[in-house]
């Protein structure tokens, strides 16, 4: 089975004039099964968008390989199979989303019956339908970022290639997406998403990758890239700062919320903070455990 | 080919809401109120200068226009990031170019078609008969448009828009006065390193002086077949090979 | 209007004198079908773009020849 992305040793080296080459990506070589959603996360400057630019033949590799399906990337029969979503979509502004639309569905090589069809199906699974005939200029960055993921699916994609997908998007817009997103992986497609919102990351993706430097740091399910390290909660009363000082040495991570002061550290320190707690008088209100997030793996990968 | 036409049409779209048309409705309201000033003269002078400065306007306006609009064409579409959604899709980078410089090209005919209505309109009004040459140089005129076009692409899918407009123009205005000046100059030049180099940049240089027409239709002279199909092969010719330049370039630039 | 606008009205009026001037002399340069050199240099140019070409695919070819017998060497 031929994978949706592979790529292998990707490097890529910027010369610019009179300055220091610079290295934006590393040996790249990272594997996007079929019907997935892949989380591609970084901090800003690891490598990222370089790498989609790549997937795109928008620039080409210093090194290494990237495949779309089995094609070599600089093959533009196989874009065919794409849809991309850029970070902070541009578009003519004076186009109409249902023209811009069918722009696109034609570029795909759709015949005119079919042009007409996938841009009133795009318009309908972005919920667009109302806007369809007013200029992109027009738009606010919310509509104007789901003009960009109904213009990503027209042609009936089977790789989604998305850039930010929910930035600028109200809560009910990203909600909106991230169940269009889960709609379309359950169709069968894969879909290869960069984002900074981790929080939407972890409820979304199948497999997440990290790079940083553009090198990959890890690339696993959420959950095992999440330490498995188990983290106690410990609610008590408000306490006062002098007590908060006295409470340094425990190496937890304390915060001093207005009806509460909640200690934050790994189990083998229970003992140690129970007593000193004890010490204090401070009343237990509740204790909890709670695993890593991935936006804590993330800092703790990427920092 | 459905490709180059689609982007083609994009290209047109676009060009027509940009501000350099205003140039041209200048320049139709300068001839108009001009040729109310030429009745000053007698009638067959009278004639000849109207046609003298409507093809004047008809060349300059082809060749702004043209200059303004490809030069900016490729470049801005990438400075404005809306090149990535199209070069996203199962398009080749020379057909993304040919679309742009068709775009172009079509924009161009398009007002050059305009001026020549009007200033049919204009000459026929002051002549009394319909000077159908007009159109043959107003053509003629868009081959030279075209070879601008495709020039000023080429030289912006190598440079930023600015110098690519600046060596647009210098392009223009010396193909413009390659045979009747540039040759003499350089015939001056005592054969050395620079004659060479001069001699090469010469032959380089578009022969625009030769889509102008505008004697032929000033003084009703007919001109021959022949250096019609020899002028037009060549624009044809030259326009390929700069567009091919542009698609190279293009090619291998990363965006 | 824009600064581009006026911009290119500058530009195009001040090429209207240096234009004149181009053809000032000139009834030869009006009527250039009557001239030779025009044709000559249109042939020559015509000759410069073909041969080019010629050069540009030759090249080709012997890079990927080349590139053939390297990696079939390697």
């Amino acid at each position: 089975m031929t994978l949706p992305i592979r790529t292998e040793n990707l490097s890529k080296v910027y010369k610019l004039p009179g300055k220091q080459p610079r290295r934006a990506l590393n040996s790249l070589s990272i594997e996007v099964p079929e019907g997935v959603i892949f989380g591609f996360l970084g901090p800003n400057g690891a490598g990222k968008t370089t790498t989609i630019k790549i997937l795109l033949d928008f620039i080409r590799p210093t090194f290494g390989i990237a495949n779309l399906f089995g094609q070599p990337t600089h093959d533009p029969s196989v874009r065919r199979l794409v849809g991309y979503l850029p970070e902070q979509p541009y578009f003519h502004r004076f186009l109409k989303p249902a023209e811009l639309l069918s722009l696109h569905a034609s570029l795909c090589g759709m015949s005119s019956r079919e042009v007409r069809n996938a841009v009133a199906d795009a318009l309908e699974q972005v919920g667009m339908n109302e806007y369809a005939d007013t200029p992109i200029g027009k738009l606010s960055k919310g509509l104007t970022q789901r003009v960009g993921i109904a213009q990503a699916l027209v042609g009936n994609p089977k790789l989604l290639i998305l850039d930010e997908p929910t930035s600028g998007l109200d809560p009910i817009g990203r909600r909106h997406i991230r169940d269009l997103l889960i709609k379309l992986k359950q169709e069968g497609r894969t879909i290869f998403l960069s984002s900074h919102l981790l929080g939407e990351v972890e409820s979304l993706c199948d497999i997440v990758a990290v790079v940083k430097n553009g090198s990959l740091v890890t690339c696993g399910r959420p959950e095992q890239i999440c330490s498995a390290t188990t983290y106690l909660k410990v609610y008590t009363a408000p306490a006062r700062s002098d007590d908060i000082e006295r409470l340094q040495f425990l190496n937890a991570h304390i915060e001093c919320r207005a009806d509460a002061t909640i200690f934050r550290t790994e189990p083998g320190n229970a003992y140690e903070l129970f007593r000193a707690l004890d010490q204090l008088g401070l009343r237990l209100i509740k204790v909890e455990t709670e695993r890593e997030s991935l936006e804590e793996a993330f800092l703790r990968l990427a920092a | 080919m459905k490709s180059i036409w689609i982007i083609a049409k994009l290209s047109v779209l676009e060009n027509s809401r940009k501000q350099v048309f205003h140039v041209l409705c200048l320049l139709i309201l300068a001839v108009i109120a001009g040729s109310t000033l030429l009745s000053v003269f007698t009638e067959g002078v009278k004639i000849k200068m109207l046609k003298d400065l409507c093809m004047s306007c008809i060349l300059f306006a082809g060749a702004v226009l043209s200059i303004g609009l490809a030069a900016g064409g490729v470049p801005n579409d990438v400075e404005n990031r809306v090149v990535y959604p199209i070069l996203a899709r199962p398009i080749m980078r020379w057909q993304y170019v040919c679309g742009k410089f068709l775009g172009t090209v079509m924009t161009v005919g398009l007002a050059i078609l305009a001026l020549s209505v009007v200033f049919g309109v204009l000459i026929y009004y002051n002549q009394g008969q319909i000077d159908t040459f007009l159109l043959t140089a107003a053509s003629f005129a868009l081959l030279e448009a075209t070879v601008i076009a495709a020039v000023a692409t080429a030289l912006s899918t190598a440079t930023t828009p600015a110098i690519a407009v600046l060596l647009s123009f210098l392009m223009y205005l010396l193909g413009s006065i390659k045979i009747g000046y540039l040759s003499k100059l350089l015939d001056r030049v005592p054969d050395s390193l620079a004659k060479t180099g001069g001699m090469m940049f010469y032959h380089l240089l578009p022969n625009l002086e030769c889509f102008n027409l505008k004697a032929a239709l000033v003084h009703n002279n007919s001109v021959p077949i022949s250096y019609l199909a020899l002028v037009i092969f060549y624009g044809v010719c030259y326009a390929a090979f700069a567009l091919a330049v542009a698609a190279l370039i293009f090619k291998r630039r990363e965006v | 209007m824009g600064r581009k606008v006026i911009l290119i009205i500058g530009i195009c009026f001040s090429t209207f004198p240096l234009l004149s001037w181009s053809h000032s002399n000139a009834e030869e340069l009006g009527h250039h079908w009557e001239v030779i050199a025009y044709r000559t240099e249109i042939w020559i140019q015509l000759a410069i773009i073909g041969a080019a070409c010629a050069a540009y695919l030759i090249v080709k070819r012997a890079a990927k020849v080349v590139t053939k017998w390297l990696l079939s060497k390697s």
